[in-house]
């Protein structure tokens, strides 16, 4: 693609037209940007604040349970459990 | 002369811009990608959906000798109604029936904006797979009947237990972390 300028300025101005366009579409598509379109529709932090007044006493309480019987891992597991 | 080496220089930045704004858009949809996955988990959190999710699971262990005969079965059919059968009576107890009515729906959500690309898979699975796994896989066969195959109802427990495919990204986060491995490794003496 030739530069069709005549004069050193000219083609200074075209470059820092395209740098301007570039900075701008790189700026716009950031992640910054992004975040900032997100909506902050529940902007508490987990566990903080709106945890009701009634909430877990202790870790105990909000420990992950396993089930002493899985079905999924049984010898022949239900049809369900390779479901997508 | 300086016109030419300008005007190669205006290309090239060209070249190279368009390929960053490519790359930092393409960064900046998966960012909000991430941060619509990580709403759900903090209204899991917030929703205090993790204990209904226990409750679940600790009703579920109740009838562990149940369960256990259940999956005795010698043929695979009676496996499965048994299992339904026994899921389905445990789903009549009015607290049980409650945690599923808000955790079901709650995967149905989470399922579907990940099945669509509105959320991240990746962040999605790291955080909520488990428990969907715990749902699933102790009230699966009463879920699974709750299913119609033209509505979304009741498979959000099932997208969400299963391993989530590999990610478009997986090059770029290979690349990463293959930067970030190298960067953290001692120097070679």
């Amino acid at each position: 693609m030739p530069c069709i300028v005549h004069s050193t300025s000219q083609c200074a101005l075209r470059l820092c037209l395209g740098a301007a366009l570039i900075a701008a579409a790189t700026t716009w598509s950031a992640p910054g940007h992004a975040q900032a379109d997100t909506s902050k529709s529940n902007p508490a932090q987990p566990g903080t604040g709106t945890q009701p007044a009634t909430g877990p006493s202790s870790l105990s309480d909000i420990a992950p349970r396993s089930a002493i019987v899985d079905p999924c891992k049984a010898k022949n597991p239900p049809a369900y459990c390779n479901k997508r | 002369m300086v016109n030419q080496i300008l005007s190669a220089f205006v290309s090239l930045a060209t070249i190279i811009g368009i390929g960053i704004a490519l790359v930092s858009y393409k960064a900046g949809q998966r960012q909000s990608r991430v941060d619509r996955a990580f709403e759900f988990y903090k209204d899991f959190r917030a929703s205090a959906l993790d204990a209904d999710v226990n409750f679940l699971v600790d009703k579920w262990n109740e009838k562990s000798e149940e369960a256990a005969k259940v999956l005795k079965a010698k043929d695979q059919q009676s496996l499965e109604q048994g299992l339904e059968r026994l899921q389905t009576s445990l789903a009549q107890d009015a607290k049980i029936k409650a945690a599923l009515l808000r955790v079901v729906p709650f995967f149905d959500g989470l399922g579907q904006c990940v099945n669509t690309g509105l959320c991240d898979g990746d962040t999605a699975y790291a955080l909520l797979q488990d428990r969907a796994v715990s749902v699933a896989n102790n009230y699966g066969a009463y879920v699974a009947s709750l299913q119609t195959p033209d509505s979304p109802f009741a498979h959000g427990v099932f997208i969400m237990k299963s391993p989530p495919a590999p990610s478009r990204w997986s090059f770029l986060q290979w690349l990463q972390q293959t930067s970030t491995n190298t960067a953290a490794l001692p120097p070679a003496e």
